[in-house]
């Protein structure tokens, strides 16, 4: 008996690591592309505590620099944010983070609160392929799943990309045993100039209410922070693009005011911050680069000292080490960004950088 | 619940587990719950439907057997006060009576069937609750046969009524058969199973096959069929062709892999399930590729519509006036043909609610006609080369013929309207777009380079299987080795999971027998 379940087994665990094989295979690796797909998956590499987690969507992900934030304080913080990351996705995510973790302070931007459904289900993905197999994942992607996506296929990513067997390049074999990190701390580092010239002003809309289900998770956000004793800030990026409604303000200020948690509009305090969205955005006033992405985090860095009193572990051996392998990444991505950029202004007009003639 | 869905397979494996657990004691109860929450999964509209044919049938049967037993009772008791005559004439007033009820049933069982899947060829908005049900064409043919075999004396009623209802609503055959005749599934159907691993592999393994071909093969070539068949003004000529040639191996694919999956999953089970097809594209004439494709339906024709048509009094009437007439030939002929064509045109009819299917069916039975009238012909046409007939080129030639006959009368499946599918057909030989139309399906008809490579292979792997299970049966010789078969298993349950064409951004069809 003990021989033929040995057997089962052996042959149950064989046909496993062949899927797993295959799965690992054929998932999208976003190492050279899609970077934003790794940044959700990139959390579980983190060894020290945060002091302070930030989740949201792109104003997350490409505003928030923990590096900067690091350099400037000593405090300890990560950005799990991607690309439209709804509100209930949001909420499973800090979820997920406080149960494993239990930081001063949870950052969400609140931007998603306009966005009612997903529209596309490839951010889906980004967000939830990344989560590891947990009722936090599953949370996730229930509350977030399109008409055509289904559970089983987030519980077996194989059922839903499967059909890469065909398009599979050189990326899907070099990272197919591991993934270099490609975020900084869930920060993406960008060191492009697009100047925000002639932003659009928001036309008028029908509606300005936020959706039922977004202030249900906002709840829960907040009623999460209460339980775990975490303070909740929620936060508005000062990003021009998409235009943000005052009345969009003012439903974000009342929920604020009736749970008592903080809220700061940072597109007011652009000035403040010393922000020039002529320089310091890399595609018009959507996201900053990383210089504005650097002011805006030591801003933010001695807001946390001095509104929160946090204080920085500079001097603490485990963090210090952490995070000097970190900044040394940082700044070598940054001085290759700038120096790619460099190359791309000196290329003649048309021609790309590196280009061949 | 498709057989290609993420909840048949948890179905399916929640219902084996219980299945083997406590020495198979829930058995009984446990496949009539699974063919309920299978069915109903469809929709309990459909449900009411089947269990009133179910149960209609049942009652009917009873009621016949009943009369059966009371005359015979009679008969018994009163057997040396009864003359030879006066028990013949019992005998005939008990069938009369058991006709009787045979006829109401019928009307019933075949009247909710022609209700619920042919009126709206009459009526054009039809209401929702007279949709067709889940696979209406099979329980209700399984229905009929079982009533009439009754009646005729082959077996008795069942009396257990969920033993009737485990076999009418029997849920493997629920997608697209096969037509299963009760004296032959009930042999395994009520019997309790214990584990048997070689057969299980062996289902398993036959299951795999199938889902490999509705998968791999048959629904990678949807885009195509779609694409080919949804534009005939822009594909015409070659492109009908290649379309021909397409949905031969995509309804193969298609009807023969969903057959694989049932019979597997019933052995599964360990109940053994009828075969519905014997290799049918190596049949070197209609007829024979009529006794290869879909068997168990065309024996339910033979037995329950031709066969009682064919000896009927009026036919035999009118072949007998014929004869006295002087025209003993067309006596014969005449009713062979009339009730070929009729069987042909309910055939057609049985497929779809359509004057395409009725054409189709009434294609079949001229073929046949034609074949059967050019039999004295054929045999001095032999008779005079007489080496052709073992000749493999010939054989070869003749498997073909047959096939490409049988597939472009199936172009009546795909186009709409009976006019536009043979005005494509003949399109073919007016055709002067051949070196644009393979251009074309080399990567603009919805298939692209890799999806040919694909469906090649997987043909070629079809054809391979076909050949080399002429001498003996490969699932069960390779499930007497069990890590032959382990390696077979998981190579197709990966191939079927990597290669498959189902998920987002591929418009997975159902199967497409389960439409008929």
């Amino acid at each position: 008996m003990t021989a033929k379940l040995t057997k089962i087994l052996i042959k149950t665990a064989v046909f496993l690591a062949l899927l797993s094989l295959c799965t690992g295979l054929l998932m999208p690796k976003y190492v050279e592309s899609l970077e934003e797909g790794s940044f959700i998956a990139e959390y579980y590499r983190e060894e020290v505590p945060h002091d302070v987690l930030f989740v949201g969507d792109c104003e997350a992900y490409g505003n928030f620099s923990p590096a900067a934030i690091w350099q400037r304080s000593g405090i300890s913080s990560f950005v799990r944010g991607s690309a439209q990351q709804l509100i209930p996705q949001t909420y499973w995510l800090a979820a997920e983070m406080l149960e494993r973790e239990t930081p001063k302070l949870l950052v969400v931007n609140v931007l998603a609160m306009t966005e009612p459904e997903q529209t596309n289900e490839a951010y889906n993905r980004m967000t939830v392929d990344g989560m590891r197999l947990s009722k936090y994942k599953i949370g996730a992607a229930l509350a977030s799943m399109t008409e055509e996506e289904s559970l089983s296929s987030y519980l077996v990513p194989l059922l839903r990309f499967h059909s890469r067997w065909s398009e599979l390049s050189s990326e899907d074999f070099r990272y197919l045993f591991g993934k270099p990190l490609v975020s900084h701390s869930g920060y993406l580092l960008e060191t492009g100039v697009k100047p925000a010239e002639n932003v659009p002003k928001g036309r008028p809309l029908g509606d300005y209410s936020f959706s039922g289900k977004n202030l249900e998770y906002l709840g829960r956000i907040a009623d999460l922070c209460e339980e775990k004793g975490v303070r909740l800030l929620l936060v508005k990026a000062p990003t021009v693009y998409p235009y943000w409604y005052p009345q969009w303000d003012e439903n974000v200020k009342s929920f604020a005011a009736e749970r008592g948690v903080d809220y700061i509009n940072l597109l007011e305090l652009s000035d403040e911050i010393g922000l020039d969205m002529m320089t310091d955005t890399y595609d018009a006033g959507l996201h900053l680069n990383v210089s504005g992405a650097e002011k805006l985090s030591f801003w933010f860095a001695d807001m946390l000292k001095e509104r929160y009193g946090l204080e920085g572990h500079a001097g603490d051996p485990a963090y210090e080490a952490a995070w000097a392998e970190k900044l040394g990444r940082y700044e070598a991505a940054k001085a290759a960004g700038y120096a790619a950029q460099g190359a791309a202004e000196a290329a003649p007009a048309g021609q790309p950088a590196g280009g061949k003639i | 619940m498709s057989f290609a869905s993420v909840e048949f397979v948890i179905f399916f494996a929640a219902l084996l587990a219980l299945w083997y657990s406590f020495g198979g004691r829930l058995q009984r109860g446990l496949l009539l719950l699974a063919n309920m929450v299978f069915y109903s999964s469809a929709g309990l509209r459909g449900l009411a439907y089947m269990l009133l044919t179910a149960l209609a049938t049942y009652a009917s049967a009873r009621a016949i057997d009943g009369i059966y037993g009371r005359s015979d009772a009679e008969i018994a008791a009163r057997k040396s006060e009864l003359s030879k005559d006066e028990r013949k004439a019992l005998k005939a007033a008990a069938k009369a009576s058991a006709k009787r009820v045979l006829v109401l049933c019928l009307i019933l069982d075949i009247g909710i069937l022609a209700a619920v899947k042919y009126s709206r060829m009459f009526i054009k908005s039809v209401p929702a609750w007279l949709g067709a049900p889940l696979a209406v064409s099979f329980y209700t043919f399984m229905a009929v046969a079982y009533l009439v075999d009754v009646y005729w004396k082959r077996f008795p009623a069942e009396k257990d009524i969920v033993r009737f209802l485990t076999f009418i609503s029997f849920f493997p055959q629920m997608v697209q058969g096969p037509i299963s005749r009760y004296g032959d599934l009930s042999a395994t159907l009520f019997e309790r199973h214990g584990f048997d691993a070689a057969s299980f592999r062996a289902g398993l393994l036959r299951a795999l096959w199938g889902y490999s071909k509705k998968l791999i093969i048959a629904d990678r070539l949807a885009p195509l069929i779609r694409t080919v068949s949804g534009s005939p003004a822009q594909y015409r000529g070659a492109y009908v062709l290649i379309l021909v040639a397409a949905y031969a191996v995509q309804l193969y694919a298609d009807f023969t892999g969903g057959i694989d999956i049932t019979i597997g999953i019933s052995r599964m089970l360990g109940i053994r399930v009828t075969e519905n097809f014997r290799r049918p594209y190596f049949s070197k004439s209609t007829a024979e590729y009529w006794r290869r494709w879909h068997i168990t339906m065309g024996s339910w024709f033979r037995d329950y519509v031709f066969y009682p048509l064919y000896t009927s009094k009026a036919v035999s009437g009118m072949s007998r006036k014929l004869r006295e007439a002087g025209h003993p030939a067309a006596a014969q002929r005449i009713s062979m043909w009339l009730c070929t064509m009729l069987v042909w045109a309910l055939t057609g009819l049985w497929h779809g609610a359509s004057m395409n299917f009725v054409v189709w069916g009434l294609g079949n039975g001229l073929i046949i006609m034609i074949s059967q009238e050019l039999a004295p012909a054929y045999k001095a046409f032999h008779a005079r080369f007489s080496g052709l007939s073992g000749n493999t080129a010939y054989k070869a030639f003749c498997c073909l013929r047959t096939a490409f006959l049988m597939s472009a009368l199936n172009a009546l499946d795909v186009y709409p309207g009976s006019g536009n599918a043979l005005a494509q057909l003949l399109s073919v030989f007016r055709a002067g777009n051949w070196s644009e139309a393979f251009t074309a399906a080399a990567g603009s008809l919805g298939l692209a380079p890799h999806d040919w490579a694909a469906v090649a292979l997987g043909t070629a792997a079809m054809l391979c299987f076909s050949l080399a299970e002429r001498k003996r049966g490969l699932f069960d010789a390779a499930a007497e080795k069990p890590l032959l078969s382990y390696a077979v298993g998981t190579a197709l349950a990966l191939a079927v999971l990597v290669f498959g064409a189902y998920g987002i951004g591929f418009d997975a069809s159902q199967f497409i027998y389960n439409q008929f």
